[in-house]
């Protein structure tokens, strides 16, 4: 088991390097930089140097990139360039806003993913699974901004009942933020619970088939019985992991609900300082996405260790 | 026979949920609605009464976060809508009628041979408390001076020397008469600011003006209380936000809603929408042309073919300008036009689609691009993806060359790229583009090659009469040249005028006393009540 | 987007690990099976249809403007589903997005798909080393959010069609690398394997002749589902406006475009996504159904 997490730890730690490299490289051979967006058209060419300079941008590449890096593993997450304002203070301002709505879309889709795919498989072959089967394939051919824009349309504009999008900080009124947060987590939240359905659906189709269910029936319990008893936990596994790899894609599924709802949040911030060229922004903001993603991953695999010792064996 | 069965449920169920689906479609759009269809409420009347107005508050909605305050180096629309004229004030204002008022300055003299210009400041305070002393105008204009928006720091071309001559005077020593350097004292150029409080310019900007920034949280709101320390009048709004929402769409929803009270500012993608939808019928469909800006082509003359002459001009004849009109469907919001100037520009002259030096001939482009031997030439078109204004009119552009016999390649790039490649490219690296600005076409201006820049064109003729009408004695004297000026630059068709874009906003029918925008397009909330 | 995720391919198989419950629709009464994919054929087959017409006719151009014909309703003689704000046809301009989708969609899977099995069969049959270093690898391209990085992408190479391939494709590759490896190691370890092995067979021989043809069926599934994907993220991509642009034509792109000028509840923001939803829905439909035709497992245990 120990060696099973020390190596776990040290793919951690080389993932969190290899990406930042990656990050960095991506964004820095993007053409265009920030000098040329803050000065804009009516710029002075001499300017644009100066600045560039100032900024530090003129330095080699892998000069930065170190500096970005140590910064980091001292706690420091750079600068904006355009405002001065360290990174750390806008993440704090932005996560009140992502993170309740990532994790508020990844409840909702869970609450209602589970039951309604377990639902589904149970009753797989009648009328009323195959129409949860559909809906959840109809559900994932919708585009997420689609929906978001006639929620909003349906419950902002026609209904009044919830703000059509922007956003009251939790420190101005605690209600306000949740009323902010409703429609954009329903958006979220709908579009993955139909992809999430799917998974239940079938992970639980898997399960009531395997020898133990059987097992279980053939000693007289209820198929439903058998499912509660020793369905669900076995089930349970896989779905472990494909919340860990959803977690990747609630994030950027978020990207296009703040978008849609005006929200300032990790996501908007983000889409904003790539066209901006901030760079630094950009890096320090992806970097800490992908380490809560991989952290969630982590996780995801030690609990695989701690619930299948099937798993630490493999490794 | 159990499979049969089952088989017609599935079917049965897909139909259901794609109905299902349809349904809540339908539904949802009753919503937005089409208000031609459904003339309920919406066309009864005007707006409900803003739930804001007993409060004295307004909520003003905006599509772009600026980013950054810094209004020294960054010449972002964004922000020179809300902070010149609110929260930071020029040295002295120009009126609707030109005419020079007190700001900061409470008043002036100017010298004999007009090269001599001394402010005496008015006995008031900043935002912060502190009061204006010279010593902070002069580090104010000396900044401007060396901003690197080279717009901001062409009235000074002429300054020698700005120097504090006591507590409250300021003396600024030209080398010459110039006409931009006064002009420029009523705009972004001479914008006062405490030299303490530089640090923070860029989320905290402080000024002498009517109002203070309270806070600026980044892609969310600005918000803005009244500054106790005001030397005028004091407003009547009490607090101003601007809620930052950058998809057209929601932010219509948000005004039909209720959410906010006005719209000040439509980018050209929504127009239609605004009479479509009934917008302008719940509130103030409000048009000023001193908000708006100019559309242009411009061709690159230091790259072949865009060199000669004839092929600009047999070019500049394919640009359908009614069609521009008729496409956006909104002919309350533009006009064709063929000059330079806006409305508000001191020498503006009318002028409309027929006074093209190369009127809108299809025909006639395309016999000259046959005879000059450019028929079937391949352009590049160098377009913004990320700007819905000029996107739109990119679409109408490439077909309408197209119709004159020349192939166009399309190049989108996203505003970091597009800045690099053609604003700051020397020599710019683009064929054609379209742009659009509210600056003066002394941007134009070329001093020497070297400086050539994207929409400069170095013609000795014009940049010499644009330098003898910054001279000028007289006002009369400055328009009559800066009228030969642009004619230069009309004539020769390297910045081809398109339309007279106006601004464009939506007010609540409630709310009085709206006010054309004095600096560029600043959005004054001073006059404003309920 | 969230969407993304899916591609239905199981918990077990995205993972490589754990209980492996591929061949989900053991539980499935047969004639379903066959409803869906009819279905799906169907759909899948009319909009591959339309997108290959599209190459050789159009109604119309549906880059020429005509703003003395703007906004034709339904059903007018000529422009059949009607015009957009600038008077372009929109029959045209869809069956151009169709084939655009395939372009992007199908181009970024097909692409992704290549890597994916070269770099997931050669992680299966080589050296735990090298095997550890492609998963990890893959893992480390999936923690990056896909949008995220195709926004970044947007703005390195530029918005439009091959940046956006390309973004896909570097997107979906780790996907399928993970989807390939735990196939082919199935696959690796039934007798027929070993027995070749024994025979002294070499690795790519084995692969070549054993693995893929055994993982065929589930390369197909894949590519069916991730092509759905591909849909939907590039219409999100061109929504946040880093998608293709004109003179190219997609679906999200007119989405988008429709919704700015003349609002979301307009016909003309429906076209658009009714052939989104309509496409991602027969694809979805066939790439399930295929994989309850095909999956091998499955044959094997219903003789």
């Amino acid at each position: 088991m120990l060696v099973f997490l020390a190596r776990r730890f040290t793919f951690f730690v080389l993932a969190l390097i290899a990406s930042s490299i990656l990050i960095f490289s991506l964004i820095r051979i993007a053409g265009g930089n920030v000098a040329a967006v803050m000065l804009g058209k009516a710029a002075r060419p001499e300017a644009i140097d100066e600045l560039m300079a100032e900024l530090g941008l003129d330095r080699p590449l892998p000069v930065q990139y170190l500096d970005w890096v140590g910064g980091m593993l001292r706690g420091d997450l750079g600068t904006s360039f355009r405002t001065g304002e360290s990174v750390t203070a806008l993440l704090v301002d932005r996560l009140p806003v992502s993170v309740p709505l990532a994790l508020g879309g990844m409840a909702l889709a869970l609450l209602v993913a589970l039951p309604i795919g377990t639902y589904a498989a149970t009753k797989a072959g009648s009328p009323i699974g195959t129409f949860v089967a559909m809906a959840s394939q109809v559900g994932i051919a919708v585009p997420v901004f689609w929906a978001g824009v006639l929620l909003s349309l349906f419950f902002g504009v026609r209904l009044g009942w919830l703000p059509t999008g922007g956003w009251t900080p939790w420190s101005t009124s605690v209600s306000g933020a949740v009323q902010s947060l409703i429609l954009p987590v329903t958006a979220l939240g709908m579009v993955m619970a139909a992809t999430l359905s799917r998974y239940t659906r079938t992970s639980v189709l898997d399960v009531m088939n395997e020898d133990y269910v059987r097992t279980a029936r053939a000693s007289g319990m209820t198929r439903g019985g058998a499912l509660m008893r020793v369905g669900l936990r076995n089930a349970s596994l896989p779905l472990v992991t494909v919340v860990g790899l959803l977690a990747a894609e609630l994030i950027g599924g978020t990207v296009i609900i703040e978008e849609v709802f005006s929200l300032p949040g990790l996501a908007r911030m983000i889409l904003s300082s790539v066209s901006a060229r901030e760079v630094i922004v950009v890096q320090s903001a992806v970097m800490v996405i992908v380490a809560f993603v991989m952290v969630v991953n982590l996780i995801v695999d030690v609990l695989y260790g701690v619930l299948d010792p099937r798993v630490r064996v493999a490794r | 026979m159990i499979r049969q069965q089952a088989r017609r449920m599935g079917r049965g169920a897909i139909g259901a949920t794609l109905g299902g689906v349809l349904l809540l479609f339908i539904a949802a759009c009753g919503a937005g609605g089409d208000p031609s269809d459904t003339p309920d409420e919406s066309t009864g009347g005007a707006a409900p009464t803003s739930d804001r107005a007993a409060e004295n508050k307004l909520v003003l909605i905006a599509l772009q976060d600026p980013g950054t305050l810094d209004y020294v180096s960054n010449n972002l629309t964004a922000l020179i809508l809300w902070l010149p004229g609110n929260v930071v004030e020029p040295l002295i204002s120009f009126n609707g009628d030109g005419e020079p008022e007190p700001g900061v300055a409470e008043s002036w003299e100017i010298s004999e041979d007009q090269t001599t210009y001394t402010f005496t400041l008015r006995e008031t305070n900043f935002s912060n408390g502190e009061p204006v002393t010279a010593a902070d105008v002069v580090y104010s204009l000396t900044t401007m001076q060396e901003s690197p928006i080279a717009t901001y720091a062409a009235p000074y071309e002429a300054v020698a020397s700005i120097e504090a001559t006591d507590e409250r005077t300021v003396t600024v020593q030209l080398s010459r008469p110039s006409q931009s350097f006064f002009r420029g004292m009523g705009g972004m150029s001479a914008l006062i600011q405490p030299e303490a409080s530089a640090g923070t310019i860029a989320t905290d900007p402080i000024g002498t003006g009517p109002y203070v920034l309270d806070e600026y949280v980044t892609d969310s709101r600005l918000t803005f209380s009244i500054n106790p320390e005001y030397w005028g009048e004091m407003p009547s709004l009490e607090e101003v936000e601007v809620r930052i929402i950058p998809d057209g769409t929601a932010a219509l929803n948000a005004l039909r809603a209720g959410e906010a009270d006005a719209f000040p500012v439509i980018t050209i993608d929504l127009w239609e929408r605004l009479t479509t939808e009934g917008y302008g019928d719940d509130f103030n469909l409000i048009t000023y042309p001193q908000g708006g800006e100019m559309l242009y082509v411009t061709f690159n003359t230091t790259q072949a073919p865009y060199e000669d002459v004839e092929l600009r001009r047999a070019l500049a004849a394919s640009f359908d300008r009614q069609q521009f009109i008729d496409a956006f469907n909104a002919p309350w919001g533009a006009t064709a036009t063929c000059g330079y100037g806006l409305e508000n520009t001191p020498w503006y002259t009318e002028e409309s689609a027929d006074t093209c030096p190369a009127p809108f001939d299809v025909e006639a482009a395309a016999a000259d691009l046959q005879a000059a031997g450019y028929a079937g030439e391949a352009l590049e078109f160098t377009s913004l993806s990320d700007v819905a204004d000029l996107s739109l009119p990119a679409d109408l552009l490439i077909a309408q060359l197209q119709g004159v016999g020349v192939e166009v390649e399309r190049n989108a790039l996203d505003l970091a790229r597009y800045a690099q490649v053609i604003f700051q490219g020397r020599p710019p690296q683009f064929g054609v583009t379209v742009m659009s600005d509210p600056a003066p076409i002394t941007q134009f201006a070329c001093p020497d090659e070297s400086q050539m820049g994207w929409t400069t064109y170095c013609s000795p003729e014009m940049t010499d009469l644009m330098n003898q009408a910054d001279a000028a004695q007289s006002v009369e004297e400055y328009e009559a040249l800066m009228n030969q000026a642009s004619d230069v630059l009309k004539e020769d068709a390297v910045i081809v005028p398109l339309l007279a874009k106006s601004g464009v906003g939506l007010w609540h029918p409630d709310l009085q006393g709206w006010q054309e925008p004095q600096i560029l397009v600043d959005i004054q909330f001073a006059n404003l009540h309920w | 987007m969230s969407t993304a995720a899916d591609g239905m391919i199981t918990a077990g198989e995205l993972a490589g690990r754990g209980p492996d419950p591929a061949g989900a629709r053991r539980g499935r009464r047969r004639g379903q099976v066959n409803t869906g994919l009819v279905v799906g054929l169907v759909m899948t087959v009319t909009f591959l249809a339309i997108a290959a017409l599209s190459l050789v006719w159009t109604p119309a151009d549906p880059n020429a403007v005509a703003p003395a014909d703007r906004l034709l309703p339904f059903g007018s003689p000529g422009h059949l589903i009607g015009t957009d704000a600038l008077g372009r046809d929109i029959a045209s301009a869809l069956m151009i997005g169709a084939r655009t989708s395939i372009v992007v969609a199908a181009g970024a899977a097909l692409l992704g798909l290549v890597l994916g099995t070269v770099a997931g069969l050669t992680a299966a049959s080589a050296r735990p080393f090298v095997d550890e270093t492609v998963m990890r690898g893959a893992d480390i391209l999936l923690s990056i959010p896909g949008v995220v990085f195709a926004l970044v992408l947007a703005a390195t190479v530029g918005a439009g069609v091959g940046s956006t391939v390309f973004a896909l494709s570097v997107f979906f590759t780790p996907s399928f690398t993970r989807v390939v490896r735990a196939a082919a190691l199935r696959v690796l370890g039934e007798d027929y394997v070993a027995a070749a092995q024994l025979y002294g067979r070499n690795r790519l021989f084995i692969l070549a002749r054993h693995v893929l043809p055994n993982i065929f069926s589930v390369l197909i599934v894949q590519f069916t589902l991730y092509f759905a994907v591909g849909i939907l993220t590039e219409a999100g991509l061109s929504y946040l406006g880093v998608g293709v642009n004109r003179p190219d034509i997609s679906w999200g792109m007119l989405l988008k475009e429709a919704q700015e000028t003349v609002g979301v509840a307009s016909p003309l923001a429906i076209w658009p996504g009714l052939a989104i939803v309509f496409a991602v829905l027969g694809l979805n439909l066939l790439g399930d159904g295929l994989r309850d035709v095909l999956d091998p497992r499955l044959r094997k245990r219903a003789s």
